[in-house]
């Protein structure tokens, strides 16, 4: 425990270091965002290094202590620099005019703080089992700590061989023997994400109070509630992607030409969409459209536009690949493809092998699950249905919220008139360019999946932001209440599920890993070390055992029905499942059933017939 | 900043003015909004069942 802690801390520290040494002087809300890109690039960092190191065959495997060392050393590094550089610091930002914050905003952020505090209080005890996360996202790290390697195949399945920042931070947790807080690697980047909010709002609205707002709205998004307590990973790259806007737009304000260094606000820029880009091969798209917008802003607004451009292209592209270019150096070297295992396919020529982004990404998929044809899509903010969703539909991938449908649409439709209004102001247009592109990718190429487009859904809100100011400048009693309302509501319907959870861990008390995954505590008893076959998808993650020691094979990278050859290839030792896996796994001639027993849901009372056969292998 | 000079100069940056009667008539068109959700989404309906069904397993307890 006391080396995970201090591994985070010393990464908070060197972020601090660098920000104070890089950014003295600059406005407070800037020093956040780059405070939290520089601490989780100090947290990727050792991981990649230490990885890289093993595949390199320069150690055995990548273990904890050679992590804290790599830590150490970073620290070092950066306290030297402190202590190398540092100047006395004068204070420019001078003293912040006060800020009388509106009653109902304050009582708004206290809303919102309390559904968190109550999504804190359910998660941070608890363990994660959102479907994607206890299925695949939780596993990878797990096999990383138990195999000590980080390598991949051409025949790796895809979910085991992406690029995975958010799950390298999980993976220091996992490496430090802990399970539970694991939901906390979402909450930095959260912080990175309402600091970014609130600048890009504060820069359009020019209002600190419909800044703040904006928050507001933002922490309202069911999607983003119940990614901050959960194992997926697109609340992490969205938090940086929206951090590069922040400080791209902050790099723009700055001019080469009047003495003022633009490299520093472009290099964190590059930084914080590369944390974004080794997260999720989704955000290679929004990446590639900010790093292009500012590339051509910067040549635009330059005397020397192809020298600007061509130095800010390489400014970004290298803190770009600073956090990122792990993954893809690691694809590239161990299966040929740097996008593995993504399959890139041009005019029917197969440019890159691998899996067609439409076999991840299925067509369609949007459609009869969140809305019944893409005209749906109008009115989902005031629908939000989800076929098959959980309590109250709200989850990590569905949802806008009260606050969203009662102001976003109208502030967009603002927004559009006001740079209809102002048509040679080109921050507006260059934000509305930004918005209708981002909404293209997510229509197009990532077939509306809710959650993949969430950076259209941030802008959205960010583009709120005149439209609240207008509105809330004369202070009217109506609008802060109805602001106050909706935010009210939609915190009470996120924060139900959560309160009911831990509601029934009090009534039923359930505390056990066990008890809260729901499996045969037989499962805890098995040898450590031990390779588990999971045909519980939503209960992959449970399988490794409260001692985090079963290393788990999710029955996906089967590819198809299991087989003598499968349990040899994958070295299985015990296959779990249920009734409906009986059939599959009785087909096979090395198995032994040794335990099939009724296990009881303690909650809904229906009980389950879970079987665990051991394999015997002959290898 | 108090209000009036926030007011100000917001209408002195982004070049705008609005009318308390627009204010009033954007605020109306937000709050119907607000109706036109509360009418309509699921997660509103599913959360009042999810309370309703709270309330009558607490009353039977």
């Amino acid at each position: 425990m006391l080396l995970v802690v201090a591994y985070f801390a010393a990464a908070i520290w060197t972020g601090l270091i660098l920000t104070r040494l890089l950014f003295a002087g600059e406005p407070r809300r800037y020093r956040l965002i780059v405070l939290v890109v520089l601490a989780q690039t100090a947290v990727l960092l050792p991981v990649h290094a230490v990885a890289a190191m093993e595949l390199a065959g320069l150690i055995d495997r990548v273990d904890s202590v050679y992590l804290a060392v790599a830590q150490g050393l970073i620290l070092c590094v950066a306290l030297a620099c402190h202590r190398l550089y540092a100047r006395p610091q004068i204070d420019t930002e001078g003293h912040a005019m006060p800020w009388n914050c509106p009653w109902f905003l304050r009582l708004a952020s206290v809303a919102v703080g309390g559904a968190y505090l109550v999504g804190a209080a359910n998660a941070l005890p608890g363990y994660i089992r959102e479907f994607d996360a206890a299925r695949y996202h939780l596993l990878l790290p797990l096999r990383w700590t138990i195999d000590g390697s980080f390598s991949i195949s051409s025949t790796t399945d895809w979910r085991m061989s992406m690029p995975a920042n958010a799950e390298a931070s999980m993976f220091v947790i996992f490496a430090g023997g802990f399970e539970h807080f694991l939901s906390v690697v979402q909450w930095g980047p959260l912080f990175g994400l309402t600091a970014a909010v609130y600048c890009l709002a504060l820069s359009l609205s020019k209002s600190r109070d419909a800044a703040w707002m904006c928050v507001v709205v933002l922490l309202t998004i069911p999607i983003i509630f119940f990614q901050s307590f959960s194992g997926y990973v697109d609340l992490f790259a969205l938090s940086f992607i929206v951090a590069a806007m922040a400080l791209g737009e902050r790099s723009l304000e700055h001019s080469d030409e009047a003495g003022e260094s633009t490299w520093r606000w472009l290099a964190m820029a590059g930084l914080a969409c590369g944390i974004a880009i080794g997260t999720k091969h989704v955000y290679l798209a929004f990446g590639a459209l900010l790093g292009l917008g500012l590339v051509i802003l910067h040549a635009r607004k330059s005397l020397r536009p192809l020298a600007v451009g061509t130095w800010a292209a390489v400014t970004l592209l290298f803190g770009i690949a600073i956090p990122s270019a792990f993954w893809y150096l690691r694809a590239a070297l161990l299966t040929g493809n740097p996008l593995h295992p993504l399959g890139v396919t041009i005019g029917g020529y197969e440019l890159l092998d691998g899996v067609a982004p439409s076999k991840i990404n299925q067509l369609n998929w949007a459609i009869g699950r969140w809305v019944g044809s893409e005209a749906g899509w109008l009115v989902y903010p005031w629908l939000e249905y989800q076929s098959g969703g959980r309590m109250t539909r709200y989850s990590v991938d569905s949802g806008l919220g009260a606050v969203v449908a009662t102001f976003v649409p109208l502030g967009v439709l603002f927004f559009v008139w006001l740079a209809w209004r102002r048509r040679t102001d080109g921050t507006l247009w260059f934000w509305l360019a930004m918005w209708v592109s981002c909404g293209l990718i997510w229509w197009y190429p990532l077939h509306q999946t809710l959650r993949f487009g969430l950076v259209f859904v941030v802008l959205s809100v960010v583009m709120t932001a005149p439209f609240l100011a207008a509105l809330s400048a004369a202070g009217g009693w109506l609008f802060g209440g109805l602001f106050l309302a909706s935010t009210v509501v939609a915190c009470s319907i996120v924060a139900l599920e959560p309160a009911s959870s831990i509601a029934s861990r009090f009534i039923f008390d359930l505390w056990s890993r066990p008890q809260i995954y729901r499996y045969p505590p037989v499962i805890d008893d098995l040898p450590g070390g031990a390779t588990i076959l999971s045909f519980e998808a939503t209960r992959n993650m449970a399988m490794a055992g409260s001692r985090l020691n079963h290393r788990v094979v999710g029955s996906f990278e089967l590819h198809g029905r299991p087989t003598d050859e499968h349990l040899r290839q994958h070295r299985i030792d015990y296959i779990v499942g249920r009734r409906r896996h009986v059939e599959r796994v009785e087909r096979l001639t090395t198995v032994e059933l040794i335990y099939r027993e009724k296990f009881v849901d303690p909650i809904s009372g229906g009980s389950e017939l879970w079987s665990l056969w051991k394999v015997n292998r002959d290898d | 900043m108090d209000r009036c000079a926030e007011l100000d100069q917001y209408r002195v940056e982004m070049d705008v003015e609005i009318s308390a009667r627009w204010r009033l008539r954007l605020t109306i068109l937000a709050a119907l909004s607000l109706a036109a959700w509360m009418l309509c989404s699921y997660p509103m309906a599913e959360s009042l069942i999810v309370i309703e069904r709270i309330v009558a397993r607490l009353a039977n307890l």
